[in-house]
């Protein structure tokens, strides 16, 4: 079974998002700011795919990224955002981000993604 | 004009009496030369030369003056447009002070700025009211969502449940159909083994019958025998009584006689009883065979049972294609409830994306409320320049400007940052989705 580490400050996102990601057989890890990820990844959790929003209290999810990539360098990263500016985009690009996808998301358009940037998953 | 001609770099009554000074200084030293004759080349090479360089310091100076007068002029047209701005402005306070003098009095003017303070009270409370109500939006439709998402999860673990249900009690159908199928195999057989064994018994029973009724005929063809031994009897009665007659009749000669004549008489009393006693054993037992035999060969009771056989045949025939039938109903509606469990997920996983509206919701109600926020200290800054009185006005720089405050808010929004809902862009729709 695939793991998937959800990164969201909203307790509505985390929520729906792992329950589709569950029904759809995936195991699911929640933390609600870059931080909290990035100690439970520095404590040995070794997803197959991250997915995370940007503003977020404590720790946002570029510099999350940037933290992120030294210890997991082929782990693919989507960000899941309300933002959708170019500059911000580019910032999430330079940091090695995989793909951005703007809120809010339909299951079967994230199921889609998800197929694209972990094939082996087949979901 | 005037100011030009102050103002100028070499004023032209210096340039040109300098520059012609010094031809004419050049002019003399020549003419001086000629006459006394002290002339050389090098002489006149320094003449030309001075003359050259002087030709050209006067083209430089012109170049420099020209730029100059240039410059000179831009800042006075600069200085002149300046002029005529303040003039403008001094003549628009004027007619503003003239209108506040005329229109608005002083008091009047306090009791404006009273009421605008008055309000900027009410307005705070407003504002302090509207948040609270948009944050209050934000709670309920969380809890809503939460509420949703987790009746959603239910409705999943529910029918995840029913599903595994189902899929259990589909293979104890399916095994129990196996095994049914198997018992009515074996029943089905052993009826038909059971149905050849009752065909073939009554072909016996007729078989046995005939031979039966044969072996009776011959039974009771022996009271036709016991009949002739009885009559044999009677005669052989009937002549020892004549014997014994005839023997007493001898007297003494006819004595043994008479003892023979005498045992013949017993001896045929004895066979005609025994005779009797075989008639009726006979009798007894063609009766009893004749009763046995009708109970045997009762054939309507075989064709009876063989009937039952055969409908106890048809009934398990019938109930092994209603099994087979139901079997398949269940695996059909196995099948289906598997789809619709399918399609439930795919809605439940549908459903469960559009709950995302309320994150885009709270941060746009967020950016409402900074916006909000941003209003009331604005208003703050303005009351208090209110509260100040004259020494702050719209010239001084202590005046917020609303531009930069929107700006700020446009800079922070969270949903569309390029595209801000206050103002027009021209930019490029970026793709919702996107794998860099």
């Amino acid at each position: 079974m695939k793991k998937i580490l959800l990164i969201d400050d909203s307790t509505v996102m985390l929520m729906s998002v792992k329950e589709e990601l569950s029904i759809t057989g995936f195991s699911v890890e929640t933390a609600i700011n870059g931080e909290e990820a990035l100690n439970k990844i520095k404590l040995g959790l070794k997803p197959d795919l991250i997915i995370t929003d940007i503003n977020m209290p404590v720790m946002d999810g570029i510099s999350f990224i940037k933290n992120v990539r030294p210890i997991l360098k082929f782990t693919p990263i989507l960000v899941l955002t309300t933002e959708s500016e170019t500059m911000k985009r580019d910032e999430a690009k330079k940091a090695g981000a995989t793909g951005w996808l703007v809120k809010p998301v339909s299951g079967p358009d994230l199921l889609k993604v998800i197929n694209q940037v972990l094939p082996e998953a087949k979901v | 004009m005037m100011r030009n001609q102050k103002n100028r770099l070499f004023p032209a009554y210096i340039l040109y009496p300098g520059i012609g000074i010094l031809y004419l200084f050049l002019l003399a030293f020549l003419f001086v030369g000629i006459k006394h004759n002290i002339l050389n080349v090098p002489i006149l090479l320094l003449c030309f030369g001075t003359s050259v360089f002087a030709l050209l310091l006067f083209i430089q100076l012109k170049k420099v003056q020209r730029k100059y007068n240039n410059q000179q002029k831009s800042m006075e047209d600069y200085i002149e447009e300046i002029e005529s701005l303040q003039k403008e402005r001094r003549a628009k306070e004027v007619i503003f002070q003239e209108a506040t003098q005329n229109l608005v009095n002083p008091s009047t003017l306090k009791q404006i700025q009273e009421r605008i303070l008055e309000d900027y009270f009410l307005l705070t409370k407003l504002l302090a009211g509207v948040m609270r109500d948009l944050s209050h939006t934000n709670t309920i439709t969380e809890e809503k969502v939460v509420k949703i998402i987790n009746s959603l999860s239910e409705i999943r673990n529910q029918s995840k449940s029913l599903l595994s249900i189902m899929e259990k009690q589909e293979k104890n159908a399916g095994d129990l159909a196996e095994k049914q199928l198997s018992r009515l195999e074996q029943n089905t057989k052993t009826l038909r083994i059971l149905s050849a064994y009752q065909e073939k018994r009554l072909s016996q029973i007729e078989d046995d019958s005939k031979r039966i009724n044969e072996a009776l005929s011959e039974v009771k063809n022996l009271t036709t025998l016991t009949k002739l031994i009885r009559e044999i009897t009677e005669q052989t009665n009937l002549l020892a009584l004549n014997a014994a007659v005839v023997a007493a009749r001898a007297g003494a000669a006819g004595k043994t006689f008479s003892v023979i004549a005498r045992e013949i008489r017993k001896l045929s009393q004895q066979i005609e009883n025994t005779t009797r006693k075989i008639e009726t054993q006979i009798s007894s037992i063609v009766s009893n065979i004749e009763e046995k035999l009708s109970a045997v060969v009762d054939t309507s009771r075989t064709n009876e049972e063989k009937h039952q056989i055969e409908l106890i045949m048809y009934t398990l025939t019938s109930m092994n294609q209603a099994f087979t039938e139901v079997s398949g109903y269940f695996a059909d509606l196995f099948t289906e409830s598997h789809k619709v469990m399918k399609q439930i997920h795919q809605d439940i996983i549908e459903a469960l994306g559009d709950t995302q509206f309320q994150d885009v919701l709270r941060q746009r109600i967020e950016h409402v409320m900074e916006g909000l926020n941003l209003m009331a200290e604005y208003f703050s800054d303005i009351t208090s320049i209110l509260k100040n009185g004259k020494q702050m006005g719209l010239g001084d720089h202590t005046w917020p400007s609303l531009r930069e405050l929107i700006e700020k808010l446009n800079s922070n929004h969270p949903v569309v940052s390029s595209t801000s809902p206050y103002e027009e862009s021209a930019s490029q729709k970026l793709p919702n989705i996107e794998l860099f």
